[in-house]
Order: C-alpha cells, then sequence, then structure tokens
C-alpha cells in the first residue's frame, strides 16, 4: 500500500481537529499489515468508502479517549458516561474526519464517497474479506490518543 | 461494481411541433432520451402507458385539453407520473394549481436549456424521490433478505418477517456492516449469533464450514449480495439515485453495540433455524427529509 495514496485521511485530522479545539497531533506508529482483522480499542467509528478508493476507515479508540474528545467536541462539557450524547459527537467526528479526506482525495483527482458512520461500542474487532491492505496510524491529539485503520480492497 | 449509467427517459407533450423540436433540442442527447411526443390528452395518456418515461414536459395551452388538467389526469392512471410543466404563461395561481395537481415543477416559455435540464433531474432526482424511497426502502431490502434466503434453500416468505419498534442495538455476535453511497446515504446492518450463521453457512456452502473466519466470511457475502441486490432494484425505481455498497465489514464480539446515532431505520427480523437474522436499514436523516 502506497501511503501516500491514503495520506488524505491523516492530513484530514489536521485539518478537522483545530476546527473543533484541539490544537496538538501527534503522529506515533504507522504501520501497514495485511491482517484482516482490526481490534477495538473500546469504541470504533466505521465510515464506508465506495467509487474509487474501496474499503473501510475506522477511528479506534479507547472509551476513555472517546469521552475527553467528546467533551472538547462539546465545549468543555464534562463527559462522565459515554452516553448518547458523547456518542452522537463521536460518531459526528467520524463523519467530519472521513467527508474532509473525501474532500482531500477530489483535490487529487480521486472520488470517493462514504456512507454514514456506524458506531460500535464494547469488546469486538471487525476484519474484511477478501485481499486486504491496512494502514494502521496512532495518533496523539492533545495527549489523547486514537487510532486510525484505513483497509482497503487491494 | 461499474455503475450502470442510464439516460433519463423524457416524453414531451406539446400541441405545437415547433415548441417541442426547441424542448427535444435542449436536451444534452448524453443524459436525455426523448422517448414519446404527445399533442393531446389521449396521445399523452398512450404515450405515458407504452413508453413509461421518467418524465414528462407538459404543455399548459393544448386543443382538448389544459395541461394542468391533463396532468390530474395522467397522475390519476399514473400515480408515479413526475410531470414539469413547460407553458408561456405563468401566474402564481396557475403555478399553486399545478403544483396541487401533482406536477413538481413549473417553467416559463421561452425555456433555457439548463434551467429545463435542471428541473427534470429534480423531478426525478431530488423532489419527490426522497419520500418514496423513505416508504419503499424497507419492503425492498426486505425482499432482497427473502429471495436470498430461499435461494440458498431457507423456505422464508416475506410474511414470516417482524418489524422491530426499534432495533435492539446490542449485538447477538456478528454483525455485517454494508455501507450505501450515492444521492442519498445510509447503511445495512445484518445481525446474526455465531450460532445461527453457522446453521446458515452451511446452507449457503452445502458443507460444514471449516472455521470460524469461514462463517464470518460467508455471512460477508451473503450480506453484500442482499446489499448489492436491493440497492440495483432501488437504482432502477429511482434513476439518478446511484447508490452503491462499500465493502462488507465483519464485526465480531461479545456484548457490543452497534450505534447509528445519524441515521433513520427500519429493523427486520427472520426466524430462522433456532435463531433470528436481524436486518437494519438506514438512511441520512437530512437527506431523507428532503422534499
Amino acid at each position: 500500500m502506497d501511503v501516500n495514496k491514503v495520506a488524505p485521511f491523516l492530513d484530514a485530522v489536521g485539518v478537522v481537529m483545530p476546527q473543533l479545539g484541539f490544537q496538538n497531533i501527534e503522529r506515533g506508529r504507522l504501520a501497514i499489515s495485511s491482517d484482516p482483522k482490526i481490534s477495538s480499542q473500546g469504541v470504533m467509528v466505521i465510515v464506508g468508502l465506495t467509487d474509487q478508493i474501496r474499503g473501510n476507515v475506522v477511528y479506534n479508540m479507547s472509551v476513555d479517549s472517546a469521552k475527553k474528545i467528546a467533551s472538547t467536541m462539546m465545549m468543555g462539557m464534562p463527559v462522565e458516561t459515554f452516553d448518547a450524547m458523547a456518542e452522537s459527537a463521536i460518531s459526528e467526528l467520524g463523519n467530519m474526519l472521513a467527508a474532509n479526506a473525501v474532500t482531500l482525495f477530489e483535490a487529487r483527482g480521486t472520488k470517493t464517497n462514504i456512507s454514514p458512520p456506524t458506531l460500535v461500542v464494547g469488546d469486538s474487532s471487525v476484519s474484511k474479506i477478501g485481499n486486504v491492505n491496512n494502514l494502521v496510524v496512532e495518533l496523539k491529539i492533545d495527549g489523547i490518543p486514537i487510532e486510525i485503520d484505513v483497509a482497503l480492497d487491494k | 461494481m461499474a455503475e450502470e449509467k442510464t439516460k433519463i427517459r423524457v416524453l414531451v407533450v406539446d400541441d405545437s411541433p415547433f415548441s417541442r423540436a426547441i424542448l427535444i433540442n435542449a436536451l444534452p442527447e448524453e443524459e436525455f432520451e426523448v422517448v414519446g411526443e404527445a399533442e393531446d390528452l389521449s396521445s399523452v395518456l398512450a404515450q405515458y402507458s407504452q413508453h413509461r418515461p421518467d418524465v414528462v414536459t407538459m404543455d399548459v395551452a393544448m386543443p382538448d385539453i389544459d395541461g394542468i388538467g391533463c396532468t390530474a389526469r395522467l397522475r390519476k392512471e399514473h400515480p408515479e407520473a413526475k410531470v414539469v410543466i413547460v407553458s408561456s404563461m405563468w401566474d402564481e395561481a396557475m403555478a399553486q394549481e399545478a403544483k396541487a395537481q401533482g406536477a413538481c415543477g413549473y417553467l416559463q416559455k421561452p425555456v433555457q436549456a439548463d434551467e429545463l435540464v435542471a428541473a427534470l433531474r429534480e423531478a426525478i432526482g431530488l423532489h419527490r424521490l426522497p419520500e418514496e424511497l423513505d416508504s419503499l426502502y424497507p419492503g425492498v431490502f426486505a425482499g432482497a433478505l427473502v429471495d436470498n434466503l430461499n435461494r440458498c434453500g431457507i423456505s422464508f416468505s416475506q410474511e414470516d418477517l417482524i418489524q422491530e419498534a426499534k432495533p435492539g442495538d446490542t449485538s447477538l455476535g456478528i454483525t455485517i456492516l454494508v455501507g450505501i453511497t450515492g444521492e442519498v446515504s445510509g447503511r445495512m446492518a445484518m445481525d446474526l449469533s455465531y450460532a445461527t450463521a453457522s446453521e446458515l453457512a452451511r446452507s449457503l456452502l452445502k458443507r460444514e464450514p471449516k472455521r470460524p473466519e469461514e462463517v464470518h466470511q460467508v455471512m460477508a457475502e451473503f450480506a453484500n449480495i442482499v446489499a448489492g441486490h436491493a440497492t440495483s432494484r432501488l437504482n432502477k425505481q429511482f434513476k439518478g439515485l446511484a447508490l452503491r455498497v462499500s465493502p462488507p465489514g465483519i464485526i465480531t464480539g461479545e456484548g457490543y453495540r452497534v450505534i447509528s446515532p445519524h441515521i433513520h431505520s427500519a429493523t427486520l427480523s427472520a426466524a430462522i433455524f433456532d435463531g433470528k437474522v436481524v436486518l437494519s436499514v438506514g438512511f441520512k436523516k437530512e437527506e431523507v427529509a428532503w422534499t
């Protein structure tokens, strides 16, 4: 997998997160794996991709990360439990990140479309069938760990 | 999957051959196909029945009936008919009356080509579609599920499906998630237990599945086929909808919840073997609400 090809998914983080009140984005481990399975850290936002880029992008984070991010997105409102309001915020985060990536792809002449986000909460994993190229990127956003998994058709 | 590009089929109604020619010339051939021309009520009804166009352009001043009356008659016989009035006369009362009789749009002659194209696109693509889609898609997905269960030897009829008032969001163990993109976007989730999935996989494979991964993969293929069939059926019914499905994601685990906060879902369950298959399909709220 050519990392440059999926760069818009990472670049979108740098565009979207500052708009939501986050300042510092640190990129950690970046790995390419052929393992089709992505294990949840607690909360996954899954967005389907069609057209020239086909697959799924998964925003994967712990419940703790999800609560912290939701809190910042809701202007610092305390989030004690990962409730419906926080679920909606994190789902919207996945939508914004993926939609922004689509715009960046389009600017490069690559057409792709996204499905609405689906949130999976709890002990789970997600995998794809067929030949899979899976890019895993660990990020820290204002110190909050979050992982982006891009699983695309080969 | 390659997108099938189909032209928008148009019936042009006007008693003046000159006006018809102007309208026909204004429609780009790569997007539109004029399937018929009509000049009075009887020819409109006959041509419509014969060609089943996607959209009708309708003049107002005609010999036996005015275009608004003609629209009412046409829609009485064919409630799905999409009519755009194209007339040299326009006033607020006429536009209101046309709308009341079911016209999708009203253009005043002389019509600019781009204006006409936009109105016809809107008539079939945006104006009436989401509302109709909203009431139709659950049945289409249910049909696709039942057809594909039957195809693999499980006798099941659409009447045996149970409509769930509210999706229970805790998974039974396996969820196949298929994203849907297009003029409206959404997703389909098929949920079932491992035991039910194994039985279903055995029926599909006609042998014992070898490993859990094989069960998961067969379920993903099955869900993909159901979603594919349902979306193609909707694409045929609503031109311009251009639905596509994303590669299925296989979610497995224990006691996890699947939530789609921005979606209106219809949930159906089918009791098969000793368990059930729960199919939840929905589209994004703001798009479906678009009228």
